[in-house]
């Protein structure tokens, strides 16, 4: 059985109610999870004088049987000591998340929560990990607003994706049919700028709301990934669609929609340099030089820039090489 | 082994927007090498946000000039839409009517931008001047009309003295800011000499730091060039 029609079974397809009785366990995961990021530093950043630090920074952890964590911040402009802040909250993050998926033994289930029960676990996390932070600072007796960041948690399985959030930026993932779908909603204020943080202290009770949704904003995406994508706002103008102008109407209309073109484009660029035996190290060095400079919008980028891939490499030889439990 | 280097195309999006209104005091006093400097460094700042791929996009500029009258001589518009006249000096010195008029001027595209859905970033307006407002000037209306305009959001003001400008008058006008959730006046700047092409760089480099991300009602400020005199608060 196909891992999407374990998937349909396990959900409830056409006669998923009797197969559910029927399964014990996941299929084994197959292929193999290419995934780069880098957090580049904006050109305002590289010509400020004396430079501004990247206030953006990332991790990403593969787990077992296709599962991995990756987490980016985005340390806020206004906040003086963000560049430490959005680094010690993703090296957080990246525990408190591990722990999670390790308890609820998602990965040995092969089972995806519910979303509500995605949306209070996030939201506990992102309470312990800004507890965490404000003891950080306590210590150093500085403000806790002083390492404001943004944050978003990316877990990715071979059934699904889970997504939770505070602040801005972009995400999305890519269906087995090939099409790149947004997972994610920014939030944002009535100026462009503005944003959350996990500093701040709207969110704490779980029912405060932002660009018509709630932060922090955590889905569930019940559909099998064969690609994904998180990015700080640095990157999102230049990888995804986020709006026109109608002239006609004279109305500007939103959209938040990864672009087809880009991501496809360099999804075969990583699955062909993937195949042509580039390590890890040879794939970072790449993905960061092009988040860097690999092309004009990137390059003139003022503000910094953090861009997570992820791309299922399905091949023979890479299911060869996956890794396994 | 060598890999061929990543390459993609970014999609084309429509830029935010942002506004920033000069008011520029063209009085009397600014003749000789006052006025000769700001045109100077109005020139530059328009070569340099027009030249900037991120900037000429975003940063739409109106200019205000007041001396016994106030006129709009670049209505909001992009760089590239728009020749940065040259400003003669004469006259007297309108100061808290050219304010004003930049006050509408910004709301009315603030509303324009609302209106049509776009995203945009808080207006600045930013004021020139050297000297001394003319007598019945009502300094003290507009100074509580920019507390409550910084305070509610609808632009960020920014005091610039030049040679002879009346230091007191400026703070007493100055707009606000909230800094670790306390409001805080932001102080009028003195430029050093004439150095207007300084301060000019200075405000095209601002605009990006001003798009960076923020908390809500705070506004960031980049770090003061070398264009700015000390002055003591």
């Amino acid at each position: 059985m196909s891992l999407s029609d374990w998937i349909k079974n396990k959900i409830g397809g056409e006669d998923g109610r009797d197969a559910r009785k029927t399964l014990t366990s996941p299929p084994r995961f197959e292929g193999k999870w290419v995934v780069a990021g880098a957090s580049e530093m904006g050109k305002s950043h590289k010509n400020a004088d004396p430079p501004i630090p990247c206030q953006d920074s990332h991790a990403i952890k593969p787990l077992e049987a296709g599962w991995g964590i990756a987490i980016l911040c985005d340390g806020a402009g206004s906040a003086p000591l963000s560049h430490i802040g959005s680094e010690f909250t993703v090296s957080q993050a990246i525990g408190v998340f591990e722990g999670i998926i390790q308890k609820n033994k998602w990965i040995k289930t092969g089972e995806l929560p519910q979303p509500e029960a995605w949306q209070k676990l996030a939201l506990d996390a992102f309470r312990t990990i800004r507890k965490r932070v404000e003891l950080v600072a306590e210590a150093k007796e500085v403000k806790s607003k002083d390492y404001a960041c943004t944050i978003i948690v990316v877990i990715y399985a071979p059934m699904g994706i889970l997504v939770s959030h505070i602040g801005d930026g972009r995400a999305g993932y890519r269906d087995n049919e090939g099409k790149w779908h947004p997972m994610m909603t920014p939030h944002n204020g009535e100026e462009a700028n503005i944003t959350i943080f996990l500093t701040s202290d709207y969110w704490l009770k779980g029912d405060f709301e932002m660009s018509g949704v709630t932060v922090p904003e955590s889905k569930v995406i019940n559909s099998v990934p064969t690609g994904f994508t998180l990015m700080s706002d640095g990157c999102e103008s230049h990888t995804f669609e986020t709006g026109y102008f109608d002239e006609e109407n004279m109305r500007f209309i939103h959209k938040n929609t990864p672009s087809q073109a880009f991501f496809e484009t360099l999804r075969k660029q990583l699955l062909s340099v993937n195949a042509e035996g580039a390590t890890d190290k040879d794939i970072q060095e790449l993905w960061s030089k092009f988040v860097d400079r690999g092309n004009t919008k990137f390059t003139n980028e003022l503000d910094d820039k953090t861009l997570i891939i992820g791309i299922l490499d399905e091949r023979q030889e890479a299911r060869d090489d996956r890794i396994e439990t | 082994m060598g890999f061929k280097d990543f390459s993609a195309e970014s999609p084309e999006n429509y830029d935010q927007k942002s506004i920033c209104c000069f008011v520029v005091d063209v009085s009397s006093s600014m003749t000789g090498a006052a006025i000769a400097e700001l045109n100077r460094g109005l020139q530059e700042f328009h070569h340099q946000i027009s030249d900037d791929y991120q900037t000429a996009n975003k940063l739409e500029v109106a200019v205000v000039q007041f001396s016994s009258n106030v006129d709009m001589i670049v209505s909001p518009a992009l760089p590239y839409n728009f020749e940065m006249p040259h400003l003669k000096a004469h006259g007297s010195t309108k100061l808290v009517d050219g304010v004003r008029k930049a006050m509408k001027i910004i709301e009315g595209r603030k509303d324009w931008y609302k209106m049509t859905g776009q995203p945009y970033l808080r207006p600045w307006i930013i004021l020139i001047t050297d000297g001394e407002p003319d007598q019945g000037q009502d300094i003290n209306g507009l100074s509580m009309e920019i507390e409550e305009g910084t305070k509610n959001k609808k632009f960020v003001f920014l005091p610039i003295g030049v040679q002879g400008a009346n230091m007191n008058v400026l703070e007493k006008i100055a707009g606000y800011n909230k800094k670790g959730g306390e409001w805080q006046k932001m102080m009028p700047m003195k430029l050093r000499g004439l150095k207007f092409a300084e301060f000019f760089e200075w405000v095209s480099a601002s605009m990006s730091v001003v798009a960076s991300s923020t908390e809500e009602e705070s506004v960031n400020l980049p770090d003061i060039g070398n264009w700015m005199e000390g002055f003591e608060i």
